[in-house]
């Protein structure tokens, strides 16, 4: 009993960081409905742009977070302008390949900067373990890190829903030439979009430093943020964060009983996919997401 | 398109692929050079254009699949994996020549894309490249975790043999991979201008529609997974074959990215495309093999990942830049060259 409310605790708060990947799709998908791939890769770089900060630079905690959202505020800010806004009007399957194509750069680029070895964060949270009544412990650092998620998504709903700039981004999603006809200017919009999304890709990719030590190949993380996005629905960001939960809580779920079953264990990384594919045959646009329906 | 001044007298000839005796011309000799290769490169060149064509093979199979009937898909990997792993059951385990186990290999993996194709009876753009995504990831853990595929230590394939020759060499493997990777393009080529690739091309610009035309999805839409499994399949087997020995690492996510890339780069909706784009790619790759060393003597700071930090590096540029410069790809490039030069003097043909 214990050992499942473990489970399931730890599922939570690890779940929450996979919203947070999968929010930035979301927020990239909900203003210009194309799906960011490269989110894993930004996560990465988010990371190791912080760790650079922090270990060989030296620099104050505070002043290496600030100048990493100012670096992926930057990055997300010119992949728009180069990339994502001269495909604006352009079918699917380009829109689809050239995020592609980012992923390729990403990972080639972060294999030819840092070095290969594992790298792992100074620890500045609190990381122990709590006991709690009934046997259950958490450990404070990811405690800490659900918190910061759970922060987080609440900001960037807030935005959406309350701001002038997210009631834009939402009016984009819906239809780009009349929201532009009523005066949205469509590519600064789209603009503060990706710039959004890279800072919480940012934020991820910090958090999952903190977590684990992160190495050339942590943009696999990214596709975890598949399952989660598709269950929570695209356009969703509530769905995003109870997604990302029940994701994370499932996993952990499966790896701590399945896991004997199956020889060599590892059912940790399949088993989202599989949660992705019974989704998509059942009920393909999520938990909340919008069903579009389609005319000749 | 064919040149000014050729003139088609019945239906027949104007479906014709080969025009002019010009381009009959072409054709033989650009056969006779392929046959003439072993004698004209070096051995690592010739192993470079033997896996060029293994996954032209493959790309032909994506080309009918998505670049004709539309249906993104990002498993072609997967299939090759199959495919590979096949081959190496059934040639190890169960000892069948070659001849017996490619077209077992291709049938497998036919049944197995149909399973694949499922998803694309309902969903679609995204949601399906997601799919095909998921597929992939599943097959590489399935290979880790049966025991009897090897997992990462991989399998071995036995060597094939035709009437006693063993098919070891780099030179025989490129004559092997050469007739399949002609005989695959020709049936691609013959498909793609068949009823059945009209109704793919039908599906690709608006499925309702072509549903309200009487155009079955069901079957479309599953015949082409399954031809781009076949085709994915048999260029798995290839590799397992040339390589003797297949392992998970053949079959990293990367490498499906990069053949649609490829794809892409070549041509979205022609097999000519297919050609123009792994050549393209590969010989990127292979420029970057060759120069990495140099690369590295350059920036000593890198000089350890130079090779493999580059490769993705270079490849994701090429695609990027080809996306956003040209996004028909260079078959696109080539047909306003050919309309450009057929027109000259004049600035385009009058019709």
């Amino acid at each position: 009993m214990t050992e499942l409310v473990n489970l399931v605790l730890s599922g939570i708060m690890v779940g929450s960081i996979y919203s947070l990947i999968g929010l930035s799709v979301v927020v990239v998908y909900k203003a210009s409905k194309v799906y960011n791939f490269a989110a894993g890769g930004l996560v990465m770089v988010g990371a190791y742009v912080c760790w650079t900060l922090l270990v060989p630079l030296q620099f104050p905690l505070w002043t290496s977070f600030i100048i990493t959202f100012a670096v992926m505020g930057a990055l997300g800010f010119i992949i728009y302008r180069l990339c994502m806004g001269p495909l604006v009007g352009q079918p699917l399957l380009s829109q689809i390949v050239i995020t592609l194509g980012l992923v390729s750069i990403i990972s080639g680029a972060v294999q030819l900067i840092w070095p290969p070895q594992y790298q792992s964060y100074p620890a500045f949270l609190p990381s122990y373990l709590l006991n709690l009544p009934g046997g259950v412990t958490i450990s404070t650092l990811l405690l800490c890190c659900f918190g910061i998620s759970i922060t987080l998504w609440a900001m960037v709903w807030a935005f959406f829903k309350f701001t002038g700039t997210g009631l834009s981004l939402r009016a984009l999603a819906e239809d780009a030439q009349i929201a532009r006809a009523a005066g949205v200017k469509v590519h600064n919009m789209l603009s503060v979009n990706w710039l959004l999304a890279t800072v919480i890709c940012a934020v991820s990719g910090i958090l999952l430093g903190i977590i684990m030590s992160i190495s050339p190949i942590l943009d696999v993380i990214g596709l975890k943020a598949f399952p989660v996005v598709i269950l929570g629905g695209l356009e969703s960001i509530p769905g995003v964060m109870v997604a990302g939960i029940i994701i994370g809580v499932v996993e952990k779920l499966a790896a701590g009983y399945l896991d004997p079953f199956i020889p060599g264990g590892g059912l940790q990384e399949i088993v989202p996919f599989i949660v992705l594919l019974i989704i998509l045959m059942v009920k393909p646009y999520g938990l909340f997401g919008l069903r579009r329906i389609e005319r000749i | 398109m064919q040149p000014c001044g050729t003139f088609h007298t019945s239906h027949r000839s104007s479906l014709s692929v080969i025009g002019t005796r010009l381009q009959w011309g072409l054709l033989v000799v650009g056969l006779v050079l392929a046959f003439l290769m072993p004698q004209l490169l070096s051995p690592s060149w010739l192993a470079w254009l033997s896996i060029s064509c293994i996954i032209l093979i493959s790309v032909t199979g994506l080309s009918l699949l998505t670049g004709y009937c539309g249906q993104i898909s990002l498993g072609q990997t997967g299939f090759m994996a199959v495919g590979a792993y096949a081959t190496a059951l059934l040639s190890c385990n169960l000892g069948f020549p070659f001849w017996v186990c490619i077209p077992l290999v291709m049938v497998i993996s036919a049944v197995i894309g149909m399973v694949v194709g499922l998803p694309s009876l309902r969903i679609k753009g995204f949601y399906l490249a997601l799919a095909t995504i998921a597929f992939h990831f599943i097959v590489v853990y399935l290979i880790y975790h049966i025991p009897i595929l090897g997992g990462a230590s991989g399998h071995t394939v036995a060597i094939p043999s035709l009437f006693g020759l063993d098919i070891i060499t780099g030179t025989t493997q490129y004559y092997f991979i050469l007739v399949c990777t002609i005989i695959a393009i020709f049936f691609a080529k013959n498909i793609a201008r068949s009823k059945t690739g009209r109704a793919f091309v039908a599906i690709r610009d608006n499925d309702i529609a072509a549903e309200i035309m009487g155009i079955n999805l069901v079957h479309y839409k599953l015949l082409a997974f399954t031809l781009s499994a076949v085709y994915g399949g048999l260029a798995g087997s290839l590799l397992g074959y040339y390589y003797t020995v297949v392992n998970p690492e053949m079959f990293p996510f990367m490498e499906a990215i990069w053949q649609l890339g490829m794809l892409i780069i070549g041509g979205t909706g022609s097999i000519m495309g297919a050609i123009y784009g792994v050549f393209l790619l590969r010989m990127a790759g292979e420029l970057i093999t060759r120069l990495s060393p140099a690369i590295g003597a350059l920036f000593p700071a890198i000089a350890a990942t130079a090779y493999a930090g580059s490769y993705p590096l270079i490849y994701g540029l090429i695609i990027v830049l080809f996306l956003l410069l040209e996004p028909r790809g260079v078959n696109h490039l080539w047909n306003r060259f050919k309309a450009f030069y057929r027109a000259w003097p004049f600035r385009e043909i009058a019709s």
